[in-house]
C-alpha cells in the first residue's frame, strides 16, 4: 500500500510518457510556433529582464558578486540565477491555470488532467535549457571555460522539477476549487523571488537571517546552479540529499492531494 | 454468450450545490466549518448492465440525468456512492472536438487526440488515411483548425473518434451535427462498429435515431431508471410522457379538458387563449374561436406528433351572433409562413348547422400530418360563407405543433410527402 502510494505518481511520468510528449509538444507549438519571432520569445523575457536588473541592482545599486565590481560579472551571476527561477516561477504559474485552460479536455474527455500542470512544468523546463546554452556560451565569451562540475546540473534539475510539479498539483487543485489562488500565485511568486538571492549573493544577507533563507529550497537551487556553472564546484552531497529528499516529499504529498480532487474538477469547471 | 461491459450498481450522484463561491472557499479551508452546500441529486441509484455488442439508447427530458450517466461511465465524473464496472477501452463522444486546439492543424490534433485517448503516435499515424477519408476535408487536414468550417471541425473530430477502435463508444446527441451525407455515413460507421462487436450508449433526443440504431433502451427521469426495453416501446412511451408535461405546462389552469373524452367532444374555452391570439386576430366576431388543440388519434391532447400520423385538430368556437351558415377551417404555415396544408368545413362538404347567439360548435379535422419534421403554427378561421370575404374571427398562430421525425428513420424529401406508388420493370 504504501509503497504503491509512493511510486504511483513515478508510474503516471512512464505511463502517460506518449500523452506528456504530445503535449510539450504542442505547448511549444502554439505558444511559440505561430508568433512571428518564434523561438526568440523565450529569450527575449530573460534576456530584457537580466538588462533591467543589471541596470538597477549592479549599474545603479552596486550590488557585486564575488567582491567583482563588473557589470558582466554580476550578469552572469544574476543569469545563472534567473534561469532556474523563471522555469520555476513560470512553470508554477501556468501550472496553475493549466485545468482551466484546457476545461474541454478535462469535463468531456477520460483524461489523464495531472499532466496538465506537469507539462507546464516540462515546458518551462526546455525553456530554461535555451538559456543555458546562451549563458554558456556568454561564460566562454569571458573566458571562463566551466570543468566537470557543469554535468551536477543534471542531477539538480531532477528534484528540481520534482519539486516544482508537486507544488504544480497542489497550485492547480487550488486554483480549480478557489479561483482567488491565481491572483494569489502570482503576488507570491514575486514575494518569493526577492526572498531567494538570485539579484544579491546569499552573502550580502545579514549572517543571523542566513539560515531563514536556507528554508528555501530554491536558494540552494540559484546556489547549486551557480556553485556547478560559475564556480567549478559540485554540490555537496549531504545538501543535496537533502534537497532531493524534499522534492521528493512535495513530488509525492502534490500528486496525492491532486488524486484526491481531482473527479471534483469536472463538477466544478 | 452474455458478457456484461458496463455494470452500475446502485449508483448516485450529487452535485454540490453553493449558494456563492465563498461558501465553498470557507467549506475547503475552514476546518470545522458549518456544511454550506445543498445537494443536488442527478442520479438516485442507477443500476444496470450492458452486455457486449449491444447499442443501449438512453432518453429523458433534459435535466434527466442522461450525461451524467456517461460521464460517469467515461470516468470523467465519480460517482458519489454505487459501484461502477466497464471493462475495456471507451472512447466517449460528449463534445466533438474537445480539446482540440484552434492553432494546431487538423493532421496534429488528431495526433493528439489520438494519444490522449491510449494509442501511440505509431498507431495514430496507422489511422490517419482512414480519418482523412471519412472526415472528408480534403487540404484542410493540414491547416490550422481555426480556419474550419463548424462542418468541417465536426467532420474531423468525430471521424477521429470513432477510428481509434474503442470497445465502448458513448455518443450524446454527437451525430445531431453535420449535414445529412455525413449523418448518413456516420451511421454506416456505427453500424460497422455493432457489427465488430463494439458497445455502444447512445444518449439522443431523436428518436428516429434511437429506434433506428438501438437494440435496446432505458428511460431516464429524475435521474432514475423509469422504464426499460425494446426501442419501439420505449421511444413512444418517451413521446407520450413529453406531449403529456407539454400539454400541462401549457394549460396548466384548466386540467379539466385534458381528460375531455374523444368520444364527445364538449365544447370548452380557453380562458388565456383570447390574450394569447390577440396579436394575430381580425374579424366581425359574431362568432370567436375559443380553443384550439391537437390530439392525437386517441383523442390525448399532445404538440408533438410522428411524421404521417393520425391526429385531430380540434377547434371550440362560440357564436355571439345569430348565424344563419358558417365555415370553419385551418392551415399548417411552416417556420417560413409559408401554407403548406390547409381546408375548410366547405371545401370537404360539410354543412355547419345554423347557430343562435350563444350556442357553440366543436369541429374536429382528423387528418394525417405528411410534413416534414420540424415546427409549424396552426391559423384558423371561421367565415359566413364561401363568397363573402367576412371572417367572423381569423387567428394566425393560434397554436404551435412539432412533427417529429418518422419512427422508421425514412428521410423525408420535400415540404410535404404524398404517398408514392414505385412499380420496377426490368427489361
Amino acid at each position: 500500500m504504501v509503497i504503491d502510494a509512493l511510486v504511483a505518481p513515478f508510474q503516471v511520468l512512464v505511463r502517460q510518457r506518449p500523452v506528456i510528449t504530445t503535449f510539450v509538444q504542442r505547448e511549444i507549438r502554439t505558444r511559440y510556433g505561430t508568433s512571428a519571432l518564434g523561438l526568440a520569445w523565450p529569450l527575449i523575457r530573460p534576456l530584457s529582464l537580466l538588462a533591467l536588473y543589471t541596470f538597477v541592482f549592479s549599474t545603479v545599486m552596486k550590488v557585486r558578486f564575488d567582491d567583482d565590481p563588473r557589470a558582466a560579472n554580476f550578469a552572469l551571476y544574476l543569469f545563472c540565477g534567473l534561469i532556474p527561477w523563471l522555469a520555476f516561477s513560470d512553470g508554477l504559474s501556468r501550472a496553475t491555470t493549466a485545468i482551466h485552460d484546457h476545461a474541454s479536455l478535462v469535463k468531456r474527455i477520460r483524461f489523464p488532467s495531472e499532466i496538465l500542470p506537469l507539462h507546464q512544468v516540462l515546458v518551462a523546463l526546455a525553456i530554461e535549457s535555451l538559456g543555458l546554452v546562451i549563458l554558456l556560451g556568454a561564460l566562454v565569451i569571458d573566458g571562463r571555460v566551466p570543468g566537470w562540475p557543469l554535468l551536477a546540473l543534471v542531477a539538480i534539475v531532477v528534484p528540481q522539477f520534482l519539486f516544482t510539479t508537486g507544488l504544480a498539483w497542489v497550485l492547480a487543485t487550488l486554483s480549480v476549487l478557489l479561483s482567488d489562488t491565481r491572483q494569489i500565485v502570482a503576488f507570491a511568486l514575486m514575494f518569493w523571488m526577492y526572498a531567494t538571492p538570485i539579484v544579491y549573493p546569499l552573502d550580502m544577507v545579514p549572517p543571523r537571517l542566513q539560515w531563514l533563507f536556507w528554508l528555501n529550497p530554491m536558494t540552494y537551487v540559484v546556489e547549486a546552479y551557480r556553485g556547478a556553472v560559475l564556480e567549478n564546484r559540485a554540490p555537496e552531497l549531504m545538501s543535496f540529499a537533502l534537497f532531493c529528499a524534499v522534492s521528493l516529499g512535495v513530488f509525492i504529498a502534490g500528486y496525492w492531494v491532486f488524486q484526491r480532487s481531482k473527479y471534483e474538477f469536472a463538477d466544478v469547471l | 454468450m452474455r458478457e456484461p461491459v458496463i455494470e452500475l450498481d446502485e449508483v448516485t450522484k450529487s452535485y454540490k450545490m453553493y449558494r456563492n463561491r465563498r461558501h465553498r472557499a470557507v467549506e475547503m479551508l475552514v476546518p470545522g466549518a458549518p456544511v454550506l452546500h445543498t445537494n443536488f441529486p442527478a442520479l438516485r441509484g442507477v443500476t444496470m448492465t450492458v452486455e457486449r455488442g449491444e447499442t443501449l439508447g438512453v432518453v429523458g427530458v433534459n435535466g434527466s440525468g442522461k450525461s451524467t450517466l456517461l460521464q460517469i461511465i467515461a470516468g470523467i465524473v465519480r460517482q458519489t456512492s454505487g459501484r461502477v464496472t466497464v471493462r475495456g477501452r471507451v472512447s466517449s463522444l460528449l463534445e466533438l472536438g474537445a480539446g482540440f486546439h484552434p492553432e494546431l492543424t487538423g493532421r496534429e490534433n488528431v495526433e493528439v487526440f489520438g494519444t490522449v485517448i491510449g494509442l501511440t503516435v505509431a498507431e495514430i499515424r496507422r489511422r490517419l488515411p482512414d480519418i482523412e477519408r471519412f472526415a472528408a476535408i480534403g487540404e484542410f487536414i493540414d491547416q490550422p483548425v481555426k480556419l474550419y468550417s463548424s462542418g468541417m471541425f465536426v467532420r474531423l473530430a468525430f471521424a477521429a473518434a470513432i477510428h481509434v477502435d474503442p470497445d465502448i463508444l458513448l455518443v450524446d446527441e454527437a451525430l445531431a451535427v453535420g449535414d445529412a451525407v455525413f449523418q448518413h455515413q456516420c451511421l454506416l460507421r456505427i453500424r460497422e462498429m455493432q457489427a465488430h462487436g463494439t458497445t455502444i450508449m447512445f444518449v439522443s433526443h431523436e428518436m428516429g435515431m434511437i429506434k433506428a440504431v438501438c437494440s435496446r433502451v432505458v428511460l431516464l427521469d429524475a435521474g432514475q431508471i423509469l422504464e426499460e426495453g425494446g426501442p419501439a416501446e420505449i421511444t413512444s412511451l418517451y413521446f407520450a410522457r413529453a406531449s403529456a408535461q407539454i400539454a400541462q405546462a401549457q394549460a396548466p389552469h384548466d386540467p379539466v379538458t385534458i381528460t375531455t373524452s374523444p368520444a364527445e367532444p364538449r365544447f370548452a374555452a380557453d380562458p388565456d387563449f383570447d390574450a394569447q391570439a390577440r396579436v394575430f386576430r381580425h374579424g366581425t366576431g359574431a362568432a370567436k374561436i375559443r380553443r384550439i388543440e391537437l390530439l392525437d388519434s386517441c383523442g390525448r391532447p399532445v404538440t408533438a406528433v410522428a411524421f404521417n400520423d393520425e391526429a385531430i385538430l380540434r377547434v371550440h368556437a362560440e357564436f355571439l351572433a345569430d348565424v344563419p351558415s358558417s365555415i370553419i377551417g385551418f392551415g399548417f404555415r411552416d417556420r417560413a409562413g409559408i401554407e403548406l396544408i390547409g381546408t375548410n368545413t366547405f371545401e370537404e362538404g360539410i354543412t355547419l348547422p345554423s347557430r343562435s347567439a350563444g350556442s357553440t360548435l366543436v369541429v374536429d379535422f382528423r387528418l394525417r400530418l405528411p410534413l416534414i419534421p420540424g415546427t409549424y403554427s396552426i391559423s384558423s378561421a371561421i367565415a359566413a360563407d364561401r363568397y363573402t370575404r367576412a371572417y367572423y374571427d381569423w387567428i394566425d398562430n393560434a397554436l404551435i405543433v412539432t412533427v417529429a421525425p418518422p419512427a422508421s428513420g425514412k428521410a423525408i424529401h420535400g415540404q410535404v410527402w404524398v404517398p408514392v406508388e414505385i412499380s420496377v420493370r426490368p427489361s
